[in-house]
């Protein structure tokens, strides 16, 4: 019986040349038998939760600003305007976290 | 949420009234003219099964079934589907031919972090609505819209090609 166009064939090297046409003739048990994925099921229904699936009590969101210029020194940085803006919570900049980490290079 | 919400001016939103089915239930909401279907249906409906990938169309992440067809609900405005039918994922389980697509891509392994799932079941739906003998080569024309960034494409041609198998089998089989 020739296997379903999905199934996984043997890989034997005998046979290599014919891999792309997907019609093995002998089927596996235990070794060599494809396995279903667990979970797969879910994925296919729309049912798996992913990072921006979560919403959690008193979550805020973080909104990333950068420079609009390729290659400059930043002089300063004007964060009035976003501190004023309704329901932001807090505004950093490079030197509010300099008290905190070192700049990492060479990432 | 989408970027732009952040950088809104301190005018308050325009918004509208929509009526709408969304998975087969009457909808009325107040949406802002600027949300899009996609944010509408994962944050005030709860569908979180379409996903949102680049927002801008192109890699068919946020594909949902708005009156029959295929569209990215990236690029329709929430107000755009007033009066539609609008299937998520979530609600076309009772669908033959998303169920047998679902039943391949599960056999086949036509998915690895299942992202981009929901969309290219909804795009392949489609087209095996019209089309039950697509080639290979139609069935990547026509995902050609949905990007995959995991499985490199062959496994997920396989799975519409055995469920456009299954599909022909059934409707065999009912003559």
């Amino acid at each position: 019986m020739p296997l379903k166009l999905c199934e996984r064939p043997a890989v034997n090297s005998a046979e290599l040349t014919s891999l792309h046409t997907h019609t093995y003739t002998h089927t596996h048990e235990g070794i060599g038998a494809a396995v279903p994925r667990v979970g797969a099921k879910r994925l296919v229904q729309g049912q798996a939760r992913y990072c921006d699936d979560i919403e959690l009590p008193r979550m805020v969101h973080v909104c990333f600003l950068r420079s609009p210029y390729a290659h400059a020194r930043i002089l300063s940085v004007d964060t009035k305007a976003a501190r004023a803006m309704p329901g932001v919570v807090s505004v950093l900049t490079g030197a509010d976290l300099r008290e905190h980490c070192e700049p990492f290079l060479g990432v | 949420m989408s970027f732009m919400t952040f950088i809104s001016d301190q005018q308050p939103e325009p918004e509208l009234n929509i009526k709408l089915q969304v998975n087969g239930q009457p909808v009325h909401a107040q949406v802002s003219v600027r949300q899009h279907l996609g944010d509408f249906l994962r944050e005030s409906q709860g569908f979180k099964g379409t996903h949102i990938g680049c927002e801008h169309g192109v890699c068919g992440a946020c594909t949902v079934r708005v009156d029959g067809r295929a569209v990215r609900s990236c690029l329709t405005l929430a107000v755009q589907a007033d009066a539609a039918q609008v299937f998520t994922i979530e609600g076309l389980s009772d669908d033959l031919v998303v169920r047998a697509l679902q039943d391949s891509f599960v056999s086949c392994h036509a998915m690895q972090c299942g992202f981009c799932t929901a969309g290219m079941l909804l795009t392949a739906a489609e087209l095996l609505q019209t089309q039950l003998e697509p080639s290979r080569e139609e069935v990547r024309e026509y995902l050609s819209g949905n990007y995959c960034r995991c499985t490199g494409y062959e496994s997920i041609v396989n799975a519409v090609m055995d469920a456009a198998q299954t599909l022909r089998k059934a409707r065999g089989e009912q003559r």
